[in-house]
């Protein structure tokens, strides 16, 4: 009954309260669980920098001597396939979801389960069971198409889609479409007008997102384009693996780094502004 | 008399005759702007998935058999599809455990925090980290002479790998798995905890409960359906992951999408041409299974959930 | 200290908070709060928002600590006894019953942690539902009730388990206001009926006007005036519970021979103030008067806005002394905007203030 109160007896009138844990233990297993994750990026720059002799820059100077061209040259060749490939998905998000995605929001309301359950079927499906199906549509359209990068192409379109539609569909339901249309339509803007000039505007963020979440997903993509044999960034990154292990480590930090910074301005662009309060 | 009264319900019903076709013509320009998604969706995406879900019960003459569905009780299969359930329970418990303990570590920062702010990042870039560069960090670490692998042996005298190197087989996958099964789980599993009000903690307190008595009787309880749903989401990611596996066992088929791999580039296997197809089958039914139990689990506590 | 007797009701106790101070940092919630609440008493702590109500709510009920005073329930020292061991029952603000409960598992809560026997739980939950008009309503989850049907729900929780002391955290202030008075009313029912000792916090001085024995003003983490509702409307000590109490015109006027003059009328002041002082002086709108320009007494000026009340009306009226003043009258005079007219007090003593 004293009224001198202690420290200790002033955290147990809070405890029996309060959900969070003590603030010790919260950064002790933050800590423990953040050095763990932190290791093998670590160990995978670590592991760039080992030369004979100890460690340097050697491995990665060497990517760009012209020596060593030749050797490198399939892995930039990946490189650049995965980038045309993650623009041809983008091509298909901006010209075909997103006009179809509007479309049904516009005028086929019933149709907006079906579009969901569409857009989340390639992630039901694995991939690798996927590509069972898509070996045989790949042979038959690659005789019309005539261009193995177009049709996978077409393929990571599907993939990136559950994606692409989640994004572009947070930034169309942020602003009120209907509204927005009636409105330009009854000041007598044509539709490819209204499209151009309103609502890509209007959906800039979703699309970006969109396109952004796309080229992370193109990019770190291997299973489906391992088993049609061919030859994107993963495919080469994996087939250098086997001659240059460092290389290989090189690549794949650089690749992390490059998704790193997409998901972050997703992150950035996604969220509104808020206040930040830092405690 | 009747006919006066007739008379405007007659034009009323032609007036929505006409209404009706004007309006089917007006449905139907926007309606040919569905279709090239429309094609372009059955070639890519249902084409293939009904494919996949068929070709097990064709051979390559293209005759119907039930020779590749019967190779899915086949003793090899079974113990790949054990294998790839095994993997998938294992590290979808532990990550949706770990990943749950880091959600709660959390809570004891501000929601605003820069610290949650930057987990949350971190854990959206990782969660995505798969395939084959996750495979890499992983040789870099503990590979044979990955970072860990040399300095427990140099420092500490501890040999990582005294028999076989598993990373390279099964047992391998479990820590690149958690590796991206963790991240998922915090990313799912935090809006369900924050969604906890402190209002029934403080109620709990007043009501003469303990810390313990609110867990059990409100905490967990409302935390349950998230947690599941996190697990199955996890299970399932684990369960149709390919790429670190295909990048790091180069040696044989120990679990279902690998065998899948070996069945595609082989002519055949078990003495089977279409044995993709089965495996494939296998494995979306499994999917479809999860998908089915997540459901249901949604629908057990919508009795209070709106 | 749980007290499970299903036998009588427990008749109030009292409760003290003296000299209670909360700093949060350098901020200090509570400045040396000294507060005495008689058994049985039902007493608002009204203030505006920041004024630190809440905080001495749920110091008292242990949801935070103090950093220096006592809190003493039944004579008893609870400054360090544990939230939930004070026994007592609280409302909050914000919905809080446990979404996976169904309602008499929510009020049945309380009375399993003191391991009260199941059929007897089962009995005093259902009939403290019944008291709360929600006898039918056992099985609903709270999704499934209305805001007000939710509050009851919670009054019964707090309630059921005999606590020392009911603490109501704004429970009214996110209905909607017809809910409100109705269940404001009901709280004041129930809690008459059982005699306990209650604390409401409020910011709205309506409600405490309507439900409590007594208000406890408070501002910036003190209590400014203490009284019953009527005490507090007509004599107001601070300028702050005139403000915050009802409606009212400041005015100021010289003080000379005891007196000051205020719309044209000489007035004697309940307590002295010295000669030459400015007093400041608050009327209500019900101690003035609306008078015909031509025939009337007191200050002129022209109406600004008129609303109709119901029985009756308020004007404000812009005096041509520059001031502007909100008279309450009859509703069946109606001034017209822009009109000429006059003010008259009706009071012939008030109290004023020297700042």
């Amino acid at each position: 009954m004293s009224t001198v109160k202690t420290l200790g007896s002033a955290r147990r009138v809070r405890a029996s309260h309060s959900l969070a844990p003590r603030r010790p233990f919260a950064t002790t297993v933050l800590v423990v669980i953040g050095l763990l994750f932190a290791l093998p990026l670590i160990a995978m720059v670590e592991f760039s920098l080992r030369t004979t002799t100890g460690h340097g820059l050697e491995h990665w100077t060497g990517l760009f001597d012209p020596a060593n061209e030749f050797r490198y040259r399939p892995l930039f060749g990946g490189l650049v396939e995965s980038l045309t490939l993650a623009l041809i998905a983008i091509a298909i998000v901006i010209l075909m979801l997103l006009p179809t995605t509007l479309l049904v929001r516009l005028r086929f309301p019933k149709l907006v389960r079906v579009l969901e359950f569409i857009t989340v079927i390639p992630i039901a499906i694995p991939a690798i069971a996927l590509v069972v199906g898509l070996a045989p549509v790949f042979g038959a359209s690659i005789r019309i198409i005539n261009s193995g990068t177009v049709v996978l192409g077409l393929i990571y379109g599907i993939l990136v889609l559950p994606f692409a539609a989640r994004a572009l569909d947070a930034s169309i339901r942020a602003v009120d479409v209907p509204t927005l249309v009636e409105a330009a339509r009854s000041l007598g803007a044509s539709w490819p007008r209204v499209f151009v000039r309103i609502l890509l505007p209007v959906l800039r963020r979703g699309i970006v997102a969109a396109s952004f979440i796309s080229i992370a997903v193109v990019l770190g993509e291997y299973t489906i384009a391992s088993l049609l044999n061919r030859q994107n960034l993963q495919v080469a990154i994996v087939s250098i693996s086997r001659s240059d292990p460092y290389v290989a480590v090189i690549f794949s930090l650089l690749a992390l780094a490059f998704v790193t910074v997409l998901l972050a301005v997703i992150g950035r662009i996604a969220t509104p502004k808020r206040k930040v309060f830092d405690v | 008399m009747t006919q006066t009264g007739s008379a405007p319900v007659r034009r009323l019903s032609r007036t929505s005759g006409g209404a009706g076709g004007w309006g089917s013509a007006q449905r139907l320009i926007p309606g040919l702007g569905l279709v090239p998604f429309a094609l372009y969706v059955l070639i890519f995406l249902l084409i293939p998935t009904v494919l996949a879900l068929t070709t097990g019960f064709f051979n390559r003459s293209g005759a119907f058999t039930w020779d590749n569905i019967a190779a899915l009780v086949d003793p090899t299969v079974l113990k790949t599809f054990g294998n790839s359930l095994w993997i998938s329970l294992l590290t979808a418990a532990l990550g949706a455990l770990v990943g749950a303990i880091v959600c709660y570590a959390l809570l004891s920062f501000s929601p605003t925090s820069r610290l949650r702010a930057s987990v949350e990042a971190v854990s959206s870039v990782l969660a995505q980290f798969g395939g084959v560069m996750l495979a890499f960090a992983f040789i870099a670490t503990i590979g044979v002479q990955g970072l860990l692998t040399v300095l427990l042996k140099d420092v500490f005298g501890v040999a990582l790998y005294p028999g076989e190197i598993w990373l390279y087989q099964m047992p391998g996958l479990i820590l690149p798995y958690l590796y991206f099964q963790i991240p998922l789980m915090v990313l799912t599993f935090m809006p369900a905890l924050s969604g906890l009000k402190p209002a029934w903690t403080e109620a709990n307190a007043t009501l003469g409960g303990s810390s313990w008595t609110f867990w059990r009787r409100v905490g967990i309880p409302v935390l349950a359906p998230a947690f599941a749903g996190g697990f199955l989401l996890l299970f399932a990611n684990s369960f149709s992951a390919y790429a670190t596996a295909a990048a790091l066992i180069s040696q044989g088929s120990q679990i279902v999408p690998l065998q899948i791999r070996t069945a595609l580039i082989s002519e055949t296997v078990l003495g089977r041409e279409n044995l993709a197809g089965a495996l494939a089958l296998g494995m979306i039914v499994i999917m479809i299974v999860l998908m089915l139990a997540y459901s249901a689990l949604q629908a057990r506590t919508a009795r209070w959930q709106k | 200290m749980s007290d499970p007797t299903p036998t009588a009701q427990r008749s109030g106790v009292s409760v003290h908070f003296r000299a209670v101070t909360k700093e949060y940092g350098a901020q200090r919630a509570l400045n040396g709060l000294d507060l005495e609440i008689k058994p049985g008493e039902f007493v608002a702590l009204l203030g505006p928002s920041g004024c630190g109500k809440t905080t001495a709510l749920r110091s008292l009920a242990g949801l935070e600590s103090v950093t220096s005073g006592e809190l003493l329930i039944d004579g008893e020292d609870v400054t360090r006894v544990p939230v939930n061991r004070r026994d007592l029952g609280m409302v909050f603000q914000s919905y809080s019953l446990f979404p996976n409960l169904n309602v008499i598992e929510n009020v049945e809560f309380g009375l399993r942690t003191r391991k009260v026997p199941a059929a007897e739980r089962t009995a005093r939950a259902q009939e403290m539902l019944e008291r709360v008009g929600l006898g039918d309503f056992a099985e609903r989850y709270a999704h499934q009730l209305s805001g007000g049907q939710q509050q009851r729900v919670a009054l019964a929780r707090a309630l059921v388990t005999r606590p020392r002391v009911l603490l109501l955290d704004e429970p009214l202030s996110a209905l909607d206001a017809k809910v409100r008075t109705q269940l404001r009313d009901e709280i004041r029912r129930i809690q008459l009926d059982l005699g306990i000792t209650t604390v409401f916090v409020t910011h709205d001085q309506e409600e405490a006007l309507a439900v409590a024995d007594r208000i406890a003003v408070m501002n910036a983490g003190k209590i400014d005036q203490i009284g019953t509702p009527e005490e507090l409307y007509r004599r107001p000590e601070t300028g702050f519970v005139a403000n915050f109490i009802g409606q009212s015109t400041l005015l100021t006027a010289l003080v000379h021979e005891g007196r000051i003059a205020l719309l044209g009328r000489e007035i004697d002041l309940t307590e002295p103030l010295p000669e030459g002082a400015l007093a400041r002086v608050r009327v209500r709108p019900e101690n003035l008067a609306l008078e015909s320009f031509e025939h009337g007494e007191g200050e002129p000026g022209r109406v600004v806005t008129s609303s109709f009340l119901g029985s009756l009306r308020r004007t404000t009226v812009h005096l041509d002394s520059g001031l502007s003043i909100v008279v309450q009258h009859s509703a069946e005079d109606t001034p017209e905007v822009d009109q000429q007219v006059r003010v008259r007090l009706l009071q012939d003593v008030v109290t004023a203030h020297v700042d």
